[in-house]
C-alpha cells in the first residue's frame, strides 16, 4: 500500500478559450504528498496550484493523467474516499442568508454528521459566539475561519487548504497556523496551497513548488532550503576587512565586501575560513552562518520558469 | 438519499425568497377567493327594489315593445335556428340584468377560477424552483455541497424531489384554502353542490397540483443546466412571449398547436379549445380558427419538453465542472 495520501502522475488540464486557443493550466504534474505532517504547495499566482486542487477534489476534470487519494483512483474513486477529506478551496462559498450554524448544519447532516460536531467545528475556529449571524454580516476573515470549521466537520485524515489565512488578521493568522500545526502533529495530513512563503516555512514539513503548471521542487523543507552555503565575517574595519577580502580571493573563495563585512559564498567549512584569515594574522569579530529561505529557493525557480516562458513566447512571436 | 432530501427540504424551507415565493401564493389564492366570495354576495333588499324599479322603467321602453314585436315576427332572425329561447326571454328585460352580480355557482366556479389558480401557482412555484438553484450557483455553495457528496447525480435528484414534493405540497394547500373558503361560504349560504361538482373539482384540483409540480421540476432543471436564476427566467418569458408571437407569424399551418398555454390549458381543463389562426390564411370559408387540444396532446407535449429540460440538466450537471 502506497505512504502517499495524494498522488498525481503526469497530471495535465488544458482550458480551451471559444477562439480555438489552448492554455494549460498543469502540465505533467507528477505530485506526491506523504501520510502525516503538513506539506506546503507553493507556486506564484496562475502556476495551477488551485486547478489541481480543484482536479484531486472532482469539481474540475483533467485532460490526461492519473490521480489518487488515500491510494484510490480519483475520480473514479471519490466517492469512497471523500469522507476522509476535508477541503477549503480558493474563497469560502456559503449561502449568505443563512447563519454560519445553518450552513454547517446542512453540509454536516448531508454526510450524517452529528449536530456536536458543528459545535465543536465552530469552536475550533472561534466563531462560537456568532454562530447565529448571517453568513453574509461575517468580515472575510470570519467567512474563512468558517470555510475551515466546514472541512473540520469531516474530522478528516486529509485536509487541502487553499489560501487559508488569506483575509486574517495578525492573530487570526496566528491561530490558524497553529491549528494547522496541531492537525498536522495529530495525524491529519495537511496540503496546504500559500503564496506566503514564511507561512510555509513555519508550517510546513515538506513542500512542492510549481510554476507555470510543472513541478519545479519537492521535498523537506529543510532539503530544499539546504544547508549552510554562505558565511558573514565581521572584522575590526573596513580596512581589515578590504584586506581580508584579498587574501580569501586569493585562496579561491568568492566574497564580496560590505563596509567591515565579508559575504564569503562557500560549501567549505566555517573553520577553513577562520583558519585562512588567521594564518594571515587577521582575528574575526564575527562568523554567522547565512541560511538560504524558501523565498530566496522560490524565487530562483520560478524566476528560471518566468524566463522559460518568456523566452517560449519570444520564440513563438517570431 | 432520504438523507439528502430531508437536507434539500430544510435547505428550502430556509430560503426567504422561497418563503416570501410561497406567502404569495398563498396571499394571492386567498385574496382570489375573497375576491370571488364578495363579486357573489347574495343581492339585499334594497337593491332587489332598485333593480325592480329599474325594470320597470326599462319595460315602459317604446324601442322595447318593437323590438319584442320584430322578434316574434321574425324569430329566425333573432334566435336562429333550433332556438330553444323564445323572443321574450332574449328581447324583454329580465330582474338579474339589473342585479349586477350573480349568485356563487360552484359548478361553474371550478372551470372559472381553475385556470387562474393554476397558472399563479404554476408561475410562483416555478420561480420558487429556479431561485432556489440559481442561489446556489450564484453563492458558490454548490461547489461546497458537491466536496461533501460528491456522487452529483444523487445530489440532483435530491434536489428535484425535493422541489417537486415541496411544489405539490404548496399547490395543494393552496387549493385546499381557496376551495376550502368557497365551500365554507355556499354551505353559509345554503347553496347546493351536487357530486359532479365535487367529482370535477378533484380531477382539476389533481391536475393542477401535477401541473404546478411540473412547472417546478421544469424551472429547476433550466436553472441547474444554465447556472443562473435569471437565464432560466429569459428563456421561459422567450418561449412564453416570443415563442407565442413568433408562431402567430410563421407561415406554417396548424402551428398554433406548438404554443404552451394552450397545452397547459389542455392538460388542465381534460381538453382544450385554442384559436390558430395559421389555419384561416388564405380566408376559406369552410376554415375554422377554432381547435381542441386533448389531455393527451397536452401530457405528450409538455412531458416531451421536460423531458429534455431534464436529460440536459442531469447530464450537464454530472459532467460540467462546478466553479
Amino acid at each position: 500500500m502506497s505512504d502517499l495520501v495524494i498522488e498525481t502522475r503526469a497530471l495535465r488540464k488544458e482550458f480551451r478559450s471559444r477562439r480555438g486557443g489552448v492554455r494549460v493550466a498543469v502540465n505533467n504534474l507528477d505530485l506526491a504528498v506523504p501520510t502525516g505532517g503538513v506539506h506546503g504547495f507553493l507556486g506564484p499566482n496562475g502556476s495551477g496550484k488551485t486547478t489541481t486542487i480543484r482536479m484531486l477534489l472532482g469539481l474540475a476534470t483533467a485532460t490526461s493523467g492519473d490521480m489518487h487519494l488515500f491510494g484510490q483512483a480519483v475520480p473514479q474513486q471519490l466517492p469512497e474516499v471523500i469522507g476522509r477529506v476535508g477541503a477549503v478551496v480558493e474563497s469560502p462559498k456559503f449561502a449568505p442568508n443563512f447563519t454560519g450554524k445553518q450552513n454547517l448544519q446542512l453540509l454536516a447532516r448531508s454526510i450524517g454528521t452529528p449536530r456536536k460536531q458543528v459545535a465543536t467545528a465552530l469552536e475550533t475556529v472561534g466563531l462560537s459566539g456568532r454562530e447565529k449571524d448571517r453568513y453574509k454580516s461575517y468580515s472575510l476573515g470570519m467567512k474563512q475561519r468558517l470555510a475551515i470549521a466546514a472541512a473540520l466537520l469531516k474530522s478528516p485524515s486529509l485536509l487541502i487548504l487553499d489560501e487559508p489565512t488569506n483575509g486574517l488578521d495578525p492573530a487570526g493568522i496566528a491561530e490558524i497556523r497553529d491549528t494547522i500545526r496541531d492537525l498536522g502533529s495529530t495525524g491529519v495530513t495537511v496540503l496546504l496551497s500559500s503564496h506566503i512563503l514564511a507561512e510555509v516555512q513555519q508550517v510546513c514539513d515538506s513542500a512542492t513548488i510549481i510554476g507555470n503548471g510543472r513541478l519545479l521542487a519537492s521535498g523537506k523543507v529543510a532539503e530544499l532550503i539546504g544547508g549552510t552555503t554562505a558565511y558573514r565575517v565581521r572584522l575590526d574595519s573596513e580596512a581589515v576587512a578590504s584586506r581580508a577580502t584579498e587574501i580569501l580571493s586569493a585562496t579561491g573563495f568568492a566574497c564580496t565586501q560590505e563596509h567591515d563585512v565579508v559575504r564569503v559564498d562557500t560549501e567549505s567549512p566555517p573553520a577553513m575560513l577562520n583558519r585562512t584569515l588567521v594564518e594571515h594574522g587577521i582575528w574575526l569579530s564575527e562568523l554567522t552562518g547565512v541560511r538560504a529561505d524558501l523565498e530566496t529557493i522560490f524565487l530562483e525557480l520560478t524566476r528560471g520558469e518566468s524566463l522559460a516562458q518568456e523566452g517560449s513566447h519570444k520564440a513563438g512571436e517570431q | 438519499m432520504i438523507r439528502l432530501l430531508r437536507v434539500e427540504l430544510t435547505r428550502l424551507r430556509w430560503r426567504y425568497a422561497i418563503r416570501i415565493l410561497v406567502l404569495a401564493a398563498f396571499a394571492i389564492v386567498a385574496l382570489t377567493a375573497v375576491v370571488t366570495i364578495w363579486d357573489t354576495r347574495p343581492v339585499s333588499a334594497d337593491e332587489i327594489a332598485a333593480a325592480e324599479a329599474q325594470l320597470a322603467e326599462e319595460l315602459q321602453q317604446p324601442y322595447v315593445q318593437e323590438e319584442l314585436e320584430a322578434c316574434l315576427a321574425s324569430p329566425e332572425d333573432y334566435l336562429g335556428e333550433g332556438a330553444t329561447e323564445t323572443c321574450e326571454e332574449i328581447i324583454s328585460p329580465q330582474l338579474e340584468w339589473f342585479l349586477g352580480r350573480s349568485p356563487l355557482d360552484m359548478g361553474e366556479l371550478v372551470t372559472e377560477a381553475s385556470p387562474v389558480i393554476a397558472f399563479t401557482l404554476i408561475a410562483l412555484l416555478m420561480l420558487a424552483a429556479a431561485t432556489f438553484a440559481g442561489a446556489d450557483w450564484s453563492s458558490g455553495s454548490m461547489s461546497n455541497q458537491v466536496l461533501f457528496v460528491p456522487r452529483r447525480g444523487q445530489v440532483w435528484t435530491a434536489k428535484a424531489v425535493a422541489v417537486v414534493v415541496a411544489a405539490a405540497i404548496v399547490a395543494a394547500l393552496a387549493l385546499a384554502l381557496f376551495w376550502g373558503l368557497l365551500w365554507w361560504t355556499a354551505s353559509e349560504r345554503g347553496l347546493p353542490m351536487p357530486p359532479p361538482f365535487w367529482r370535477e373539482l378533484v380531477s382539476i384540483s389533481g391536475r393542477s397540483i401535477g401541473l404546478a409540480a411540473a412547472a417546478a421540476l421544469g424551472g429547476y432543471a433550466l436553472t441547474m443546466l444554465f447556472r443562473s436564476t435569471v437565464a432560466t427566467l429569459g428563456l421561459l418569458f422567450a418561449v412564453s412571449v416570443v415563442g407565442s408571437i413568433l408562431i402567430q407569424l410563421i407561415p406554417i399551418e396548424g402551428i398554433g398547436r406548438w404554443s404552451v398555454g394552450p397545452n397547459v390549458a389542455g392538460v388542465l381543463m381534460d381538453g382544450a379549445t385554442y384559436y390558430d389562426p395559421s389555419l384561416c390564411r388564405d380566408g376559406g370559408e369552410e376554415c375554422t380558427p377554432e381547435q381542441v387540444l386533448t389531455l393527451a396532446e397536452g401530457v405528450r407535449y409538455l412531458g416531451g419538453m421536460m423531458l429534455l429540460a431534464i436529460t440536459l440538466s442531469w447530464w450537464s450537471f454530472r459532467r460540467r465542472e462546478i466553479p
